[in-house]
């Protein structure tokens, strides 16, 4: 196997893009208070900073951290990428406006592309508890459990869920997904 | 089958991306809601780069000023203290609160220039434990109160937590105002900053009306 082919399979055998802008995003937040330190090296700059900086260098290097686990743990994607999700948001009042908006519109993309990213189904073997019917190949056997517990003459399938993501869940299905 | 390392073996499920993306984006727009309307504040603090800062009128209480050295920068000062690297010289101004009017401040981040507006003539943005350090600073007038000339800026006593090297030049004053203030600024930092009116776009010049 080439390195290439090595490398695209890395990539797609994990949550790669949600952890890459998570990183990205920590990056972004690090860099506005530290810039430079990091160019120059000096840490007089950090003890000037207080405690404003000392929480962007905080929510900054979480967010990095967040990012690396879920390339390294996808199996715990769920909690990183909210987690990140979470930083993300905090970084709005805490460190620059989320560095300006910037940062924080990369961690809350990442996180969500994290909390998204799903294995797909061995090939040959049944559908793993897939997450909606549309998502399902298998025809009534797989599905049949899942609908059945009330859910679906409540209020369909996202009873659970709060009604604006319904809502956009719903027009993202129309548009085709899986 | 295709070789097996070339299918993927996840994929985003857009649904679930729903899910997670627009509470996340309900709850950012409500952020920056509150803070627009000052309701929220801000923690500031960038540094590493020079940016420009104005407002129409400042109104500090608690202010101390004394010059400092930092490191980077464009002055190619070497390090009073004897370390290594070069820095600039900068005059620090520090204040307990202060008011700002009409703020505008503009940041270049990589090929993009922000310009971050906020408080109006009437609803200042308003900053506690502000500092501030200014290659360059200049206003149309100031007025100072009870103000003490050529203090040791290690003895300063008017913004507590904040003072300079023994023996150099300091001064400080109870309250001050400073109109049409125009700054160069290496470093800005404010722990909570109140932003009323906020806006931010790309590109644009600040009004140093």
């Amino acid at each position: 196997m080439t390195t290439r082919a090595r490398w695209r399979a890395w990539r797609r055998s994990r949550p790669f893009w949600g952890g890459l802008l998570l990183v990205l995003s920590g990056l972004e937040l690090l860099a506005l208070p530290l810039t430079g330190v990091l160019v120059h090296g000096q840490i007089k700059l950090v003890i000037y900073i207080g405690i404003g900086g000392v929480f962007g260098v905080l929510i900054g290097g979480l967010l990095i951290v967040s990012g690396l686990a879920l390339w390294v743990n996808p199996a715990h994607r769920t909690f990183y990428s909210i987690a990140g999700l979470l930083l993300g948001l905090v970084s709005f009042p805490a460190s620059n406006l989320g560095g300006f908006f910037l940062g924080m519109l990369l961690a809350i993309i990442g996180g969500s592309l994290g909390f998204a990213w799903a294995p797909l189904p061995a090939a040959g073997t049944a559908v793993e508890a897939s997450p909606g019917p549309e998502a399902s190949t298998e025809p009534e056997a797989a599905s049949e459990p899942e609908i059945v517990p009330g859910l679906v003459t409540a209020a369909g399938p996202d009873a659970d869920a709060e009604p604006e993501p319904a809502v956009a869940a719903d027009s993202a299905a129309e548009s085709g997904t899986e | 089958m295709v070789e097996n390392s070339s299918r993927p073996t996840g994929k985003v499920r857009w649904r679930r991306f729903a899910i997670a993306v627009v509470p996340a984006v309900a709850v950012a727009g409500t952020l920056v809601g509150m803070t627009a309307k000052g309701a929220l504040a801000s923690s500031i603090s960038v540094s590493g780069q020079e940016y420009t800062v104005s407002a129409s009128q400042l109104s500090g209480q608690g202010f101390e000023q004394f010059g400092t050295w930092i490191p980077g920068g464009n002055g190619g000062v070497p390090n009073p203290t004897g370390g290594a690297g070069t820095g600039t010289l900068v005059m620090e101004s520090a204040m307990t609160n202060a008011d700002l009017y009409n703020l505008c401040q503009q940041v270049t981040v990589g090929p993009f220039t922000l310009t971050l507006t906020a408080g109006s003539a009437t609803d200042p943005a308003v900053a506690q434990n502000l500092i501030v350090d200014a290659a360059s600073q200049t206003g149309s007038s100031a007025v100072f109160t009870n103000i003490s000339i050529g203090n040791d800026a290690s003895t300063l006593t008017e913004d507590p937590g904040v003072e300079g090297a023994a023996g150099s030049f300091a001064q400080q004053a109870d309250t001050v105002t400073i109109n049409n203030l125009v700054q160069k600024t290496w470093l800005t930092t404010a722990g909570t900053f109140t932003l009323p009116d906020l806006s931010l776009g790309f590109g644009g010049t600040c009004q140093s009306s």
